[in-house]
């Protein structure tokens, strides 16, 4: 199975701009992601708006389901949100409901 | 003091600014919808460009509290959902006896309070000189309370608010968004008071 680094896509350890999460995707989504692992292991840094515009949205218009995307990740944190971002996107409709409706009464 | 509601499209970024953005803006930020909309992919980019940049961005104790809150529960109904509990079942009880001994709740907390130290890395907290009075004011009764103490905060100043809110059309305070109909509400009303001049 083939590797790809994020961090040696992205240029740096921290991954943090929605529009960085976007350009992983378009790289992504035309990938057999079958053949691939995506390394998240040398990121120092990944904020969840970096994720779901990556991973999220990866699965939201691929349809991938989060057991089939093979990743590695060492840092815990890292990990906890990308379960997280994965586990809303193949439940979208609701959480984006969630927020609706959060974003309505704040 | 100059007061304006300006289209964000327009806008120049510099050192020299500060910025406080509205809750709903850190919550596109920290909880983006899966399938976020346009209108809220662009104040993501722009609250970025502002992070980026030198600027300064501006938070307070109130809009943390208000933020971290509203994250904690979008995470809480989530996990419900995904954990096949019903509506009914989404109780205040469950969120503090259940849910917020759980491992979960401490997950989805750490979740937030990473984000939100890696956007604080720029920030400045200022909670203003405010008094009782002015958190308590009735001046705006159409504001909730932490709207009408950001308001109370930031008027008459030079600091840029940045909101998608229809309520901050508001005199003495200096506004960004890309709500056109906050834009129109504005220039209407600049039309309609030079008219009376």
């Amino acid at each position: 199975m083939e590797t790809f680094n994020v961090v040696d896509f992205i240029g740096t350890n921290r991954a943090i701009s929605h529009s960085d999460g976007e350009k992983l995707f378009s790289v992504l989504s035309k990938m057999d992601l079958s053949k691939y692992q995506i390394i998240f292991d040398d990121l120092s840094t990944a904020t969840t708006a970096f994720l779901n515009a990556s991973i999220g949205k990866l699965i939201v218009t691929t349809g991938i389901k989060a057991n089939n995307f093979n990743y590695s990740v060492t840092s815990q944190r890292i990990r906890s949100k990308i379960l997280r971002v994965m586990a809303n996107a193949e439940n979208y409709e609701y959480s984006d409901g969630v927020i609706d409706v959060t974003l309505e009464n704040i | 003091m100059s007061y304006e509601i300006r289209n964000i499209r327009n806008h120049t970024i510099t050192s020299l600014k500060s910025y406080f953005f509205d809750a709903n803006i850190w919550i596109y930020k920290i909880r983006p919808k899966s399938k976020p909309t346009r209108t809220q992919k662009d104040y993501s980019n722009f609250f970025q460009k502002i992070f980026d940049s030198d600027a300064k961005i501006i938070v307070n104790n109130l809009l943390l509290s208000e933020v971290i809150n509203a994250c904690l529960k979008i995470d809480y109904k989530n996990f419900c959902h995904q954990n096949g509990m019903k509506m009914g079942e989404h109780t205040q009880s469950h969120y503090k006896q259940v849910y917020r001994p759980s491992n979960n709740y401490e997950d989805s907390y750490l979740s937030i309070i990473d984000d939100l130290e890696i956007y604080l890395s720029n920030a400045t907290l200022d909670n203003g000189n405010l008094s009782i009075d002015q958190i308590l004011s009735t001046n705006n009764l159409k504001l909730d309370l932490c709207d009408n103490a950001y308001y109370s905060q930031f008027r008459a100043t030079e600091v840029n608010f940045v909101t998608h809110d229809l309520d901050f059309n508001l005199e003495l305070l200096n506004v960004l968004t890309y709500n056109r109909s906050l834009i129109d509400l504005y220039q209407a009303q600049m039309i309609a008071s030079r008219a009376l001049i």
